[in-house]
Parts: structure tokens; C-alpha cells; sequence
């Protein structure tokens, strides 16, 4: 896992390696890659361009789906530009989790966002700190986030800020602990 | 005449609700007639389905997937195996895939017939219900046939599906058509043509487009605004892309529309299987796929379209043969979130009307 | 507002002549086809204890145990599965090399204590002997095949 998310758009990834194993002819293009990899160009580059080269950490290829990596403090506004952006326009929010790493310290959470007009489905996810775990909220940019972000905050332990009801969802109230992170334990010590 | 004195109360639906379809609570703030606002508490169902993938190999979280969205599980089956299989380039055969694509739209028919059934039942039509289930059962026996179970079949598997059609179950579909297609003339006429049943959905809890695809609906919800999307035709998977089936879309994004598309959805899904059963090539039912699964290290989503919307699997693997984790886009999940801005302001007579015909399985809302 | 109801009530009488769909249940038995997966039958002489079926379980319902015999063959001696917890979804079945776990038709399992449904070795083969005996043996070596011939076909 850690090996990947280090590695940069340039190095292929570790399962376009398998596949050029198996797969004698290795000069040949993989043409539903390079449709990516000119998506992932083209989107970083509205993103270099609008907000300048900082807020991105990375941005990388996870098998044919263009991903971004953005700064925690830069992760409400790249995804606020992301929606809003003509040339972006990306309005369909798919899917949302946050993962925890203990072995690297941080919880990431990865939202998987849908361009209606243009088609095109990309990944931004951030990482934030296990001990605190912070990000800006994003239910006012996509309302259908809200209980997204409440399932994280309550399973994951990640506190939205400015989310407009951050309540446990689907553990009780007075519950304990997070039960989707990794050291979590049912039993008490 | 002395002013009227009005007062605010609260109250609380559920989670014991006969309508409410499973263990939902909505807490209602009630100004005389008119809910002033509407919260939603769900997670009486957890069992913690993504936490106890982290646990199990892969073949194993197929059982647990039959229990998302228990009525239409054929359709989950195919959510999970897919994730799967497009994160290890497994290759499957053609008849699998057609077999996938049969008893997905029968199981897709089924769901939409229980909720017409059910959602009639919530209005005060009794015997649409009875109808329905007659109707159902026969599909619901067809599915048994070929998989072993009633309701959660745990058929499919990665590479393939468990078992080839049993002799003679081709014809009992075909046989089965004709009295879909008399029985769906018959809940047209029947509910379609009532008048009562119209005034009370026609026009009530509508939403725009836009709002939709903010909030993220899918599935009949989203469609009922008049947006086309559908996955089995917007980011075609399976075989889906060899039959010829259309699209229904609503206009106003109305409790009647989405109703209707429950009917033309049927319609369309017993197009897709009179087609494939026609069709369907010889060949082996199971592919090559390895014993022990073992997704490469990655990040993986992929989704299909189930019975309520988009079934999306997130799985985040590092290499071993089990998920480090595994995130489920619940379509029901996101399509509940709409339920407190569409019942605002509303009559309290509404509300179930409204709650509905969101068509929301608490299985699938609360993993 | 009339024309509706009218139709309505013209469906359910159309309704009255036709034959019942439903089933007297106790005293009639649903006929269940040949792939139903209801509660296990175990075959103890056939079981070479090799886990499997205890490994795959997504629930972690069986639990077994066997010692060596004097021909250094395994036997099985417990073997408890707990329904507690069984999801009745097959995987056991599947994996078995020797079919000597396998599923029946049977599927009434109220029962008015949780102890009773943890079902032990005598009851899992009592079960199997009284599904073969339902079924005829020739009817079971038959499903038998099948299921072997499928397994073949998975390989
Ligand atoms: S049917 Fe499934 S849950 Fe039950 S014992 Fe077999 S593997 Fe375990
Ligand atoms: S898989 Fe079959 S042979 Fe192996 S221990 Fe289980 S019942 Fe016995």
C-alpha cells in the first residue's frame, strides 16, 4: 500500500508491471490507460493553473483511474474548484470512505467524484493526522456528502469541521471509539 | 374568534413502523399538520458489514453482500464479483455472464414488484400487495431453482457463477413471460387507472435535477427527474451492452414517477432476459480464477447498477487475500439523505407516500 | 372516480374462480427443488477431516475434530455445527472434497432454546439418514453426481 501511494505518475504501477509480465508484447499502448493518463494531465493542470502547484501532494494513476492526492488545508478548495470549475464541472459525488493507516500514522479519505458533462470519473483523497483527525467538511459542496462525512466521523473518527450536524450515525450516541479503525477492539481493556 | 393557540410537537415514527419498511425512525417536528422538519435515525440494522470483510477472504464477503439489500441479492452478488474480478482482469465466461445478467433482471423484477406491492400497501391498497406477491413468488421460485435459496442465493462467484441453468429452467421463463406480461397489464390498469391512488401521489415530494445529482440519488430517484442514468448503459458492464432495452425516465420527479418507472423498469428488465435467454451461448459457467483471491495492492472501485440505484464496492487491498478495507456505496444510504428537505413543509398525510417511494431497504441503508 | 373502483372490483372477482396459490403449510409440505439449501446432513464415514469446510465458513459455525485411526486415516469425531450463526449459504458444501457435509431440504428450525440449535455429529447424520430415506437413495446418488460433475466442470 505505502509503496504505491509513494509512487509518481512516471513509474508504472506495481499491477501495469504484472500485466507487462504476462503480456509478451510489451511496447504495445495500453490505450484505456493513456485515455486516463490524458485526463490526469489535463485535470492536474487546471488544478496547477487555478490554485497553483502546492495544494497537490501527488497525482497518480490507481489502475486506469486518474487520482489526486490534495493537502489537508487545500481540500475543501480543490474540491470546491472541482465542482464549480466550467471546465471540471464535476457535480456527481460517488462515493466516499476514509481508511485507516496506523503503520503510516495517517487516515485517508478518498472521494470519488463524477463529471456528468464530461464523463469522466476521478478520485481526490487527503490525508489528516490519527490523533485529531481533522478535515473541512464538504456537505455544503455536495449536500449528498452529509451522511457520508457523519459515517466517517463515526466509524473512521475523523472530525469534519463546519459539517452542519456531525452526530454518530449509525452506532449509538453514547458509543466508544471508532470501530473502523485498525487498533479498535470490542474488548475493554 | 380568539387566536389559535398552536404549539410544536415531536414525533417519533418508527422504528417499529409497519411502514417505515424495516427499522427506520424518523423524528418529526409537527406544527398541527405540517412537519416543520424531519430527521432520519438509522443504524438499528448495522452488523458492521465492512468491518467484517476486513476479515474474511473474498468468497466469504459474497454471502455477507446477499444480506445488504435482501431483496434484490442477486443484484449485490453482482456489485462484489465484479469489484472483484475488474481488479484481477479475471476473465469470465460468455454463458456466466449472460446467467449474471438473467437472474439479475429477474431479481431486479422481483424488488420492483415488492415495492409496488409494498408501496400500495403503505397508501391503503391491500390486495395490489397479494397480486404482487403472486406474481413475485414465481420468480422468487425460478431463482431458487437455479441457485438453492429464496432470497439470499449466493450464486455468483469470482470467475464465473456457481451453477449452469437446471434442465428445463429456460422454459419455465419462457413460460413465465406471457404471465409477467399479463399481470403487468393488469397492476397498470389496476393502479395506474386508480384515481385515488393518483391524487395522492401525482405532484407530492418532487425535487428538481439538479438537486438529484447534488445529493448524489441514483437509480429510479434520480431518474424520476428526467435524467438518464443508468449504469447498465452509462458505464455499461457485464454484457448489458448486446440488448436492446431502453431507459425509462420521469418528467417531474414526483412519487408518481417514480412509481411508473418501478412498472417501465420491469418492462424493460424482462426485455433484457426474454433476449438473453434467446441468445445465451453454450460453455462452461466458471472461468479460471485462482483459489485463494488475492487482489493486488490498490485502490479499486467499481459499481453496477442494483436494484435501487448504484451498488458500488470500494476496496482498498494490500496484497493479501482479504480487503484492508472495503467501503459499500449503498444506494439507499445516499437516497435517505433527500428525505428531510423533501418532507419539509409537507403534510403529515404525505409522509409516507413521500418515505416511500424512495424505495429504501434498511438492509442496504445500514450495512 | 366511479370507473377505477369499478375495475378494481372486476380483477378480484376474475380472481375467485382461479385455483389457490397458497399452500396449507403444516400439513403440506412445500416441494423444495433438488439444489434447496436447507439444514446440513453429515456423513461421518466419508468425512477425512480435513478442515475445509471449517476453514471456508463465513461464520466460523463448525467446529470439528478427529483423531487417527489404527489404518492411519483420519476420523472424524465432533463435529457441531451451530445455527445459531449458519447462514445456510453453501460454501461448506462446496469446498468438501468428499461430500460428506451436504444440505438438505429441511428448514424448520424454531426451536425454543439457543443450546438446541447447536446440532452435534448424531444429529447432522440422523438428518442425513432421514433425507435419504425421503428422497430414495437412488434419487440422492443422483444429486450426488451432479454435484460432482459441477465440481468438475468449476476445476
Ligand atoms: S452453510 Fe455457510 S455458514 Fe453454514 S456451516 Fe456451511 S459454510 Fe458455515
Ligand atoms: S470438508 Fe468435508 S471431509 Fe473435510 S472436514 Fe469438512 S466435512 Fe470432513
Amino acid at each position: 500500500m505505502t509503496e504505491e501511494s509513494k509512487e509518481t505518475t512516471v513509474k508504472p504501477s506495481a499491477e501495469t508491471a504484472v500485466n507487462t509480465e504476462t503480456q509478451p508484447k510489451e511496447e504495445q499502448p495500453d490505450p484505456k490507460k493513456e485515455a486516463a493518463q490524458k485526463v490526469l494531465d489535463r485535470i492536474r493542470g487546471l488544478i496547477v493553473q487555478e490554485l497553483g502547484d502546492h495544494v497537490l501532494e501527488d497525482a497518480l494513476l490507481m489502475k486506469h483511474q486518474p487520482t489526486f492526492v490534495v493537502k489537508r488545508d487545500h481540500w475543501l478548495q480543490t474540491v470546491q474548484l472541482l465542482r464549480h470549475h466550467d471546465a471540471l464541472g464535476f457535480d456527481y459525488p460517488e462515493a466516499m470512505a476514509g481508511t485507516d493507516y496506523p503503520a503510516n500514522g495517517y487516515i485517508e479519505v478518498i472521494l470519488y467524484v463524477y463529471s456528468m458533462n464530461h464523463n469522466e470519473l476521478i478520485a481526490v483523497k487527503t490525508r489528516t493526522p490519527r490523533d485529531n483527525a481533522e478535515l473541512q467538511s464538504l456537505s455544503y459542496v455536495y449536500q449528498g456528502l452529509n451522511w457520508e462525512e457523519r459515517e466517517i466521523y463515526d466509524l473512521v473518527g475523523v472530525k469534519f469541521t463546519g459539517h452542519p450536524d456531525l452526530r454518530r450515525i449509525m452506532m449509538p450516541e453514547d458509543y466508544e471509539g471508532h470501530p473502523l479503525r485498525k487498533d479498535f477492539s470490542v474488548w475493554k481493556e | 374568534m380568539a387566536e389559535l393557540r398552536t404549539e410544536e410537537m415531536l414525533l417519533n415514527v418508527g422504528p417499529q413502523h409497519p411502514s417505515t419498511h424495516g427499522v427506520l425512525r424518523v423524528v418529526i417536528k409537527l406544527d398541527g399538520e405540517i412537519i416543520r422538519e424531519a430527521t432520519p435515525v438509522i443504524g438499528y440494522l448495522h452488523r458492521g458489514t465492512e468491518k467484517l470483510s476486513e476479515d474474511l477472504q473474498y468468497q466469504q464477503i459474497i454471502p455477507y453482500f446477499d444480506r445488504l439489500d435482501y431483496i434484490s441479492a442477486m443484484l449485490n452478488n453482482h456489485a462484489i464479483v465484479n469489484a472483484v474480478e475488474k481488479a484481477m482482469d479475471i476473465e469470465i465466461p460468455e454463458r456466466a455472464e449472460y446467467l449474471r445478467v438473467i437472474v439479475g433482471e429477474l431479481n431486479r423484477t422481483a424488488a420492483h414488484l415488492l415495492f409496488v406491492g409494498a408501496y400500495l400497501l403503505d397508501l391503503g391498497a391491500m390486495s395490489p400487495f397479494l397480486y404482487v406477491f403472486m406474481t413475485r413468488e414465481r420468480i422468487i421460485e425460478l431463482l431458487n431453482e437455479i441457485s438453492g435459496a429464496r432470497l439470499t442465493y449466493n450464486y455468483m462467484r469470482v470467475g464465473g457463477v456457481k451453477y449452469d441453468a437446471p434442465p428445463g429452467w429456460f422454459a419455465k421463463i419462457r413460460e413465465f413471460i406471457p404471465y409477467f406480461k399479463e399481470m403487468y397489464q393488469l397492476f397498470d390498469d389496476l393502479i395506474t387507472g386508480n384515481e385515488i391512488f393518483i391524487s395522492r401521489v401525482k405532484g407530492i415530494g418532487s425535487y428538481g435535477q439538479e438537486e438529484a445529482i447534488n445529493y448524489g440519488l441514483s437509480g429510479i430517484p434520480l431518474r424520476s427527474t428526467g435524467f438518464k442514468w443508468d449504469l447498465r448503459k452509462n458505464k455499461s458492464y457485464s454484457v448489458y451492452d448486446r440488448f436492446d432495452f431502453e431507459i425509462p425516465v420521469g418528467t417531474n420527479g414526483d412519487n408518481y414517477d417514480r412509481y411508473y418507472l418501478h412498472l417501465l423498469e420491469m418492462e424493460q428488465s424482462m426485455r433484457i432476459v426474454e433476449q438473453a435467454i434467446d441468445s445465451i451461448p453454450e460453455g462452461p459457467v466458471m472461468g479460471k480464477a485462482p483459489k485463494i483471491l488475492r487482489i493486488p495492492a490498490g485502490e479499486y472501485y467499481a459499481a453496477v447498477e442494483g436494484a435501487k440505484g448504484e451498488l458500488g464496492v470500494y476496496i482498498v487491498s494490500d496484497g493479501k487475500d482479504k480487503p484492508y478495507r472495503m467501503k459499500i456505496r449503498r444506494p439507499s444510504f445516499v437516497n435517505l439523505q433527500i428525505i428531510p428537505s423533501l418532507l419539509k413543509d409537507q403534510n403529515i398525510a404525505d409522509f409516507i407516500a413521500i418515505l416511500g417511494s424512495i424505495d429504501i431497504v434498511l438492509g442496504e441503508v445500514d450495512a | 372516480m366511479m370507473f377505477g373502483l369499478l375495475k378494481g372490483l372486476g380483477v378480484t372477482l376474475r380472481q375467485i374462480p382461479k385455483k389457490n396459490v397458497t399452500l396449507q403449510y403444516p400439513d403440506v409440505k412445500p416441494d423444495w427443488p433438488d439444489r434447496f439449501r436447507g439444514v446440513h446432513k453429515f456423513y461421518p464415514e466419508k468425512c477425512i477431516v480435513c478442515n475445509q469446510c471449517a476453514r471456508v465458513c463465513p461464520t466460523s459455525c463448525i467446529s470439528l475434530s478427529g483423531t487417527r485411526g489404527e489404518d492411519k486415516k483420519m476420523h472424524i469425531e465432533t463435529y457441531d455445527i451451530n445455527f445459531e450463526i449458519c447462514i445456510l449459504c453453501d460454501l461448506c458444501t462446496e469446498v468438501c472434497p468428499t461430500e460428506a457435509i451436504q444440505m438438505t431440504d429441511t428448514f424448520e428450525l424454531a426451536e425454543y432454546s439457543r443450546d438446541a440449535l447447536f446440532k452435534n455429529i448424531e444429529w447432522l447424520a440422523e438428518n442425513g439418514r432421514q433425507h435419504d430415506a425421503r428422497k430414495g437413495k437412488s434419487d440422492d446418488q443422483a444429486n450426488h453426481d451432479a454435484k460432482a460433475a459441477d465440481k468438475a466442470g468449476e476445476q
